[in-house]
């Protein structure tokens, strides 16, 4: 709906549209002393910085324009530059001629100002609300680099970003989704690296969303990702803007989205998952050492429950004699078959972490104590369970700790039961049929065109060069390629020679 | 980058070709040679892989003819299409029979090692049901699954074998070249059996993407698994001797289980190393349910690929109970290799060459 001249048409519409809105404010006044004109300021309480209408809006208004005359003014028009020139003390000024364009502003936080007479009216940026500010990082803590962590406002998030690379090609893409929440999304990419096809995939994908509201960055991601059947994260969501950064230079996309702490970054393989922020900021010695025991982990994380059942109901002759009487002999008291122990301490462990997380803080300590000690303890003592099985599972639950992305864990923590299941079925057999299928599944994967388990599969496009980062981080100066993530065009991360040279100084 | 045409990179065509060829004939292999040949049995391996490369060069220079054609197509334009679909709905059998007693083979040595109490259809279901999930899946990822299972097949193996070559005693094998011609020509012609699954290069070449460089690398793969062969075979026969060769049930399983690798803590490797031949023998039913129902798909041009699979599997399922014991499972592979086998691995293909020479089909005559 266009705006109308006569000032009364307008705020009737708006008095209409937010009839029971008890959180805007309106007001209608007068500008200048002798054939004064009617203006009409409307914004949200809370919403918006009320120091900086006053400052910027009113003050301007009634003060320095209280000697205007309308009269003296040859045509209307002149009215709206006139206000806007010297009424209004701010840069951050945008224009609307729609009614709806007007309530969506005031809506996102910014004060609109309607002036009789004229058929447009000012938008006037003046967000302003309550947040975290920049908080530390919590599930991606590390112990040497940034303690920064994303928050709840989108502006907030894309400064953080913004304040890592300072370059003119950093792109930052606004989006608005959601019919009834219209929450801004953006964009972040690097315009000389990223990959255009895979920017449109993004796009495209981002723009056929219809959906009443986006609450969290959980809804793009379940949106975008390529296959919702698998229990696999596609796409990696970080709290650290110096992943984030990190990505973009690699070619990736961020995805910022308002009211989420967190960023989603497309696209991802399975190896980015295994790949925390800290292992660039240590020597590639001890950061290649963490990076082989995470994929440890993350292979026992999965394979640990199966291969106990296997080898221990299955084949005890596979182990040596001593240890096979070990089990033996702590499984004797037991009333029930390895799997059901299995399962037993298992599900008790996932409810302890599942309480522990609910639980505030101080509580949830307790709840460790009490369930990892006391009922581990007394169900060993009562012969529930052995105390292998017991080590067994502490040790998987340990070993899914390691892996940086708590989304991949739970991929992981899900796969294991079809791990558990195969083998208490056809002990060794079954679990290696096992293993096949979860393979198969991965391998079937892909995230934006990329196969998930790059580069361990079709490495050979880019000659293995991702392979540098992956099991092995190899030191920063060998790396000097991006991964495949970039355009093939700019996938030189540095120069090269300028460090040969400065070697041979030396 | 990475396209969505269903087409595999060459290293993926390398290692799903070396997953298909070795097979779980390999674990009888030494026992085999060793009745043709005595000490020289690992010389018929030889042959028989200079014997495959042959065939392979064959075939590929056959296959890039048409790069673009698949096998169906090709054949059509050679030998017209009716012949065309005579021979693409043997070889359907022929895959389907050939995985078939590989399943049931395979399950005998399962139920011998790992699982005494399950029956061999139980086994044999669970393999159809992932390799048809597999093979449902499409040729990229069956390529990218063979670049991971490549490596959980071959690393442990040549570990094992080089521990194994170690300790052995090299004299076992001499005298050597001490069998009569014609024994070591037969035998050859019958470890010729153990390269079953080149063929399926004929099937394969159209969906890989750069065609260039491909008859090279090929032939690597082969040459990779025949030297692999011969290895474990002398291996095998300096460690037993051929009289006790001759006589093991599973020579290579009982060869693993002889060795004590230093440093780990597992009493048998038997289950173990029988891990390794359930990825090859997946890999195995997997490409005969794949290619099987990519003929028929071609042949028919109607319906989903996984519908065929379907078929596949209920189709093999059922005849896994024909044969009443591992005896006549033998006498099936046999029968087996030297009726399908050899026309498929051997007659077809220089025919089919010879024919498109003549006629002076091909892309190379198409440019001239």
């Amino acid at each position: 709906m266009n705006i109308s001249k006569i000032l009364d048409e307008n705020i009737s519409y708006l008095e209409n549209a937010f009839l029971d809105c008890a959180d805007v404010i309106k007001r209608k006044f007068p500008v200048g002393e002798e054939n004064p004109i009617n203006c009409y300021v409307i914004y949200i309480d809370n919403m918006t910085n009320k120091s900086d209408i006053e400052t910027c809006i009113m003050r301007g208004l009634i003060w320095q324009l209280h000697k205007y005359d309308s009269k003296l003014l040859s045509s209307k028009d002149k009215i709206f530059d006139d206000f806007k020139n010297s009424g209004i003390i701010t840069a951050d000024i945008k224009e609307a001629t729609q009614l709806e364009d007007a309530t969506l502003s005031v809506m996102s936080g910014d004060t609109v100002l309607f002036i009789d007479g004229v058929d447009k009216v000012m938008v006037v940026s003046t967000k302003g609300w309550d947040n975290r500010g920049v908080p530390e990082a919590k599930t991606e803590a590390v112990v040497f680099g940034s303690k920064e962590a994303f928050s709840e406002n989108i502006r907030t998030n894309t400064v953080l970003i913004r304040r890592r690379i300072r370059d003119v090609n950093l792109k930052v893409k606004q989006l608005v989704v959601g019919k009834r929440s219209k929450t801004d999304i953006a964009l972040m990419y690097l315009d000389d690296i990223v990959r255009k096809e895979i920017l449109e995939e993004v796009m495209e994908k981002i723009n056929a969303i219809d959906i009443d509201a986006i609450l969290d960055i959980g809804y793009i991601e379940q949106f975008i990702e390529d296959s919702d059947a698998s229990p696999f994260p596609q796409l990696e969501t970080t709290e650290r803007p110096d992943k984030a950064a990190s990505a973009i230079l690699e070619g990736r996309i961020a995805i910022v989205v308002d009211n989420s702490p967190f960023v989603l970054i497309v696209p991802s393989t399975m190896n980015v998952f295994f790949q925390s922020s800290e292992d660039y900021y240590q020597k590639w010695q001890i950061m290649s050492f963490t990076r082989i025991l995470r994929y440890i982990a993350g292979f026992l994380s999965i394979s640990l429950p199966g291969l106990y059942i296997a080898t221990a109901v299955y084949h005890p002759s596979m182990l040596p004699m001593d240890l096979t009487f070990k089990i033996a002999g702590s499984r004797a008291n037991v009333p029930f078959p390895a799997v059901i122990e299995i399962l037993i301490m298992d599900i008790a462990f996932e409810l302890l972490k599942e309480a522990g997380v609910r639980l505030p803080g101080a509580i949830g300590s307790t709840i460790g104590i009490v369930g990892g000690i006391i009922i581990g303890q007394s169900a060993v003592d009562a012969g529930l369970v052995s105390p292998i099985v017991v080590i067994v599972i502490a040790l998987t639950g340990i070993c899914s700790f390691t892996i940086p992305n708590v989304a991949l864990v739970s991929g992981f923590r899900l796969s294991k039961y079809l791990l558990i299941f195969t083998s208490a079925c056809f002990g060794l057999f079954g679990f290696w049929i096992g293993i096949l299928i979860l393979l198969i599944h991965l391998a079937s994967l892909k995230s934006f065109g990329i196969p998930y388990l790059f580069p361990f599969v079709s490495g050979e496009i880019n000659n293995f060069r991702d392979m540098k980062d992956s099991i092995i981080r190899f030191p920063l100066c060998k790396m000097k390629y991006r991964p495949i993530f970039a355009s093939p065009k700019a996938d030189i991360r540095f120069n090269k020679s300028k460090l040969v040279n400065q070697k041979k100084r030396e | 980058m990475f396209s969505y045409n269903n087409k595999i990179s060459i290293r993926q065509l390398q290692a799903l070709l070396i997953l298909d060829i070795f097979g779980t004939g390999v674990i009888v292999l030494p026992r085999r040679v060793t009745q043709y040949a005595n000490q020289d049995g690992w010389i018929l391996v030889l042959l028989a892989t200079i014997l495959a490369l042959i065939l392979i060069y064959i075939m590929t220079s056959l296959a890039t003819m048409f790069p673009n054609k698949d096998f169906l197509e090709f054949t059509s334009i050679i030998i017209s299409k009716p012949v065309a679909i005579i021979i693409s709905l043997g070889f359907i059998i022929k895959l389907i029979l050939g995985t078939c007693l590989e399943l049931r083979f395979f399950s005998e040595v399962v139920k011998q090692t790992m699982l005494y109490n399950t029956p061999f259809g139980v086994v044999c279901l669970i393999i159809l049901l992932v390799s048809g999930y597999a093979a449902a899946k499409g040729y990229e990822t069956r390529g990218r699954l063979a670049e991971i299972l490549i490596f959980v097949v071959f690393v442990p193996l040549i570990i094992v074998f080089v521990i194994a070559a170690a300790g052995v005693d090299f004299t076992n094998i001499m005298p050597i070249l001490k069998t009569p011609p014609e024994s070591l020509l037969k035998g050859t012609f019958f470890t010729l059996a153990s390269f079953n699954g080149i063929e399926l290069v004929m099937l394969a070449i159209p969906y890989t993407n750069n065609k260039k460089k491909i008859k090279k690398n090929i032939i690597y793969s082969i040459l990779f698994t025949g030297i692999f062969m011969t290895a474990m075979t002398i291996i095998t026969i300096c460690r037993f001797g051929y009289a006790e060769t001759k006589l093991q049930m599973w020579p290579i399983i009982s060869m693993t289980d002889t060795i004590n690798i230093p440093g780990s803590f597992l009493e048998r490797q038997e289950a173990l190393i029988m891990s390794f031949w359930i990825i090859s023998v997946f890999a195995i039913v997997n490409a005969g349910l794949f290619f099987s129902s990519l003929l028929a798909k071609s042949i028919i041009k109607k319906g989903k690929h996984s519908y065929y699979i379907i078929i596949f599997i209920i189709l093999c399922f059922l005849m896994l109970f024909v044969p009443s014991d591992i005896n006549q499972v033998y006498d099936f592979i046999n029968l087996m290799f030297v009726t399908f086998g050899v026309t498929y691995m051997i007659v077809i293909p220089i025919v089919l060459l010879i024919i498109a020479k003549l006629r002076r089909l091909g892309v190379k005559y198409e440019e001239n």
